[in-house]
């Protein structure tokens, strides 16, 4: 204490001594005071701004996907009401019937079978031979994919005589029905 | 500013000197007789004294920058004259042989005596060596406690006087009074004494006239007296200072005019510090100016953080006001942001697409596309004997028939060139014969889209 008293009285070195406290608490009382409320401030803002910009990039991104979504989901309903139809193979069958009836071609030949269901829904497999002129099969194929039941070609063999008046396409099909997810 | 205290054997005294350019102003002074315990080595009397002492010349006298000498008596101080053939190089371990050199040629420990001082001359035979040394408790009390006291104590040294006799003429002694130290001596006071003869056969005659003579002098210039004068050391012929030296020592109480003298030899211990060389130096002095220049470099460094804390946060204040602008911008209502399908509807849109691939499987172009692109492709002159198709894998095989083979090079590149198809390869070109016809075949397959 004496030593430390020695020292206060050298007014130069009070001077000094008084310069560094004073600065010291100066700079404690800016970064304490003004720099870090400032910095937490910053930071806050800082924070919702990068929360907003996320936002608003989901949002765009959202708004990107808004004609697919519209389109897709009309296809979706689509299917949906198809699939709801159900595919019991009689009422199929006689859709197919109806369909060469009308477009001019003939079943030569049919068979129908079921396959493993899956997640409610049991496929039925149609195996098709249908002969008819070119634009008659067409019309047929085009007819098939109007159908109201979740109908859809798996494979197709077309083989024409040979003047080429007559297709015969073998044609195998797949209707869903169920009630699905 | 410095102080200067001197501890006579009765008295002590202090004085606070400025030095100016004509030679030293007097700020401060003190005195204070000394308790018969205070030589004796009582620490509680050595340290009531320089407290007083302390206290009566005012707190300037205790600062860190004004160094405090003390002079204790002469007598205190034992100075021994060593002869050395050669002196080792090493400070320490010439600190170690004249220790051991005092031990064995005085019979003194040296641990109980503090090493003052050193020097000497060196000629080619030998060095000599001025050791002065003082009782180590002593002077370790005294130093602690002038420094309990406030005072920054630089050194503590032997002061007296010593004659330096000449014989200028057969009845006449020069005398001059000096301040002691190895190697700076300070000039007191000079007289020439009028003296019997100094002769052998006349050595107490002459040893009682010099006492006479140097008492009145020493009264005459004010310095020292009685007691203190004891303490001189005659160089001269060592009979004759034994002779002078046992008539000057008396126990002659201080008066007040030897209180004045006690206070004169403090202030010339003040005004004389500077010029002398240290001795019985302290281990560690203060460094009011390092000290300074320490708190001065912190102050800046700190000033300097504040001026850096001050444009910063500026700074950041501006960037922030920035930001606030870009929230409250970003918070206003897009009217474009309207409509946007919800993450819930997007993910059961995801879900159920998810379903239906699973349940149909991979497909590619339906039938009916990939005849439209066939039919557009086949250029005339050809057409299709077979198709096959399967939408799983998107296979596609067809043949291709012409009466003319140059038809179906065409033919082939125009499938190629179809967007329905890739991978288009020809697997085969044949002759097949048709009834009476004979026509050419290719069969090519591919990959539907």
């Amino acid at each position: 204490m004496t030593a430390f008293r020695s020292y206060w009285r050298v007014p130069y070195l009070r001077r000094a001594a008084l310069f560094a406290l004073v600065t010291c608490l100066g700079a404690g009382f800016v970064a304490t005071q003004l720099f870090a409320p400032a910095q937490d401030t910053y930071d806050t803002r800082l924070a919702q701004m990068q929360s907003i910009s996320a936002a608003r990039a989901e949002l765009d991104a959202r708004l990107a996907l808004k004609d697919q979504v519209r389109d897709l989901s009309a296809d979706i309903a689509v299917l949906d009401a198809k699939l709801a139809q159900g595919g019991e193979r009689s009422g199929v069958v006689e859709k197919f019937a109806e369909l060469a009836a009308d477009t001019g071609v003939r079943i030569i030949h049919g068979t129908n079978r079921f396959g493993t269901e899956t997640e409610g829904i049991s496929p039925v497999f149609h195996e098709l031979s249908v002969e008819g002129d070119y634009l008659s099969t067409r019309a047929f194929l085009a007819a098939a994919g109007e159908l109201t039941t979740l109908t859809l070609l798996n494979a197709a063999e077309m083989t024409a005589n040979p003047d080429g008046t007559v297709i015969r396409t073998q044609l195998e099909f797949v209707t869903y029905g169920g009630a699905g997810q | 500013m410095q102080v200067g205290i001197y501890l006579g054997q009765k008295a002590a005294a202090a004085a606070l000197v400025q030095p100016t350019r004509k030679g030293q102003t007097v700020l401060a002074e003190a005195h204070q007789n000394l308790p018969d315990s205070f030589w004796q080595g009582d620490p509680k009397a050595i340290t009531a004294t320089l407290r007083d002492l302390a206290r009566a010349l005012g707190t300037k006298a205790r600062r860190a920058d004004v160094p405090c000498f003390i002079g204790i008596p002469e007598h205190h101080i034992r100075e021994e004259r060593i002869h050395f053939a050669d002196l080792p190089s090493s400070p320490a371990e010439l600190t170690k042989l004249i220790d051991w050199r005092i031990a064995r040629d005085y019979r003194l420990e040296s641990g109980s005596f503090a090493l003052a001082h050193q020097t000497g001359t060196r000629t080619e035979a030998e060095t000599e060596l001025v050791v002065r040394t003082g009782p180590k408790s002593l002077i370790t009390d005294i130093t602690a406690a002038a420094r309990k006291s406030g005072f920054t104590v630089a050194r503590v040294e032997g002061v007296g006087a010593f004659l330096a006799p000449t014989r200028a003429d057969s009845n006449t002694l020069s005398v001059t009074l000096h301040q002691t130290d190895c190697e700076a001596i300070s000039q007191f006071a000079h007289a020439s004494l009028p003296v019997p003869p100094l002769h052998r056969e006349t050595l107490d005659l002459a040893a009682e006239g010099i006492a006479q003579a140097l008492t009145r002098m020493a009264k005459a210039n004010g310095i020292v007296t009685g007691a203190e004068a004891a303490s001189y050391t005659l160089h001269a012929d060592p009979a004759l200072t034994e002779a002078i030296r046992a008539r000057l020592t008396t126990d002659t109480p201080l008066t007040h005019h030897e209180r004045l003298d006690v206070t004169q030899l403090a202030r010339l211990i003040a005004a004389n510090a500077q010029a002398r060389s240290t001795s019985f130096t302290p281990s560690s002095r203060p460094r009011p100016k390092l000290a300074a220049f320490a708190l001065s470099l912190i102050g800046l460094a700190a000033l300097a953080a504040i001026v850096t804390g001050i444009t910063q946060t500026r700074d950041i204040q501006t960037r922030t006001a920035k930001l606030d602008a870009h929230i409250a911008a970003a918070n206003q209502p897009d009217p474009a942001a309207t409509g946007a399908p919800e993450i819930t509807e997007i993910n059961a849109l995801g879900e159920r697409v998810t379903f239906y691939n699973s349940l149909i499987g991979p497909r590619h172009a339906d039938l009916g596309t990939l005849l439209d692109a066939l039919e557009q492709a086949l250029p005339p002159g050809t057409w299709l004997r077979r198709l096959a198709y399967d939408t799983a894998r998107g296979t596609v095989s067809v043949q291709v028939a012409s009466e003319d083979e140059a038809n179906l090079a065409p033919a082939l590149a125009a499938i190629e060139a179809t967007d329905a198809l890739t991978s288009v390869i020809l697997d085969r070109q044949i002759q097949v014969r048709s009834g009476q016809r004979v026509l050419s075949q290719y069969d090519i397959s591919g990959v539907a889209k």
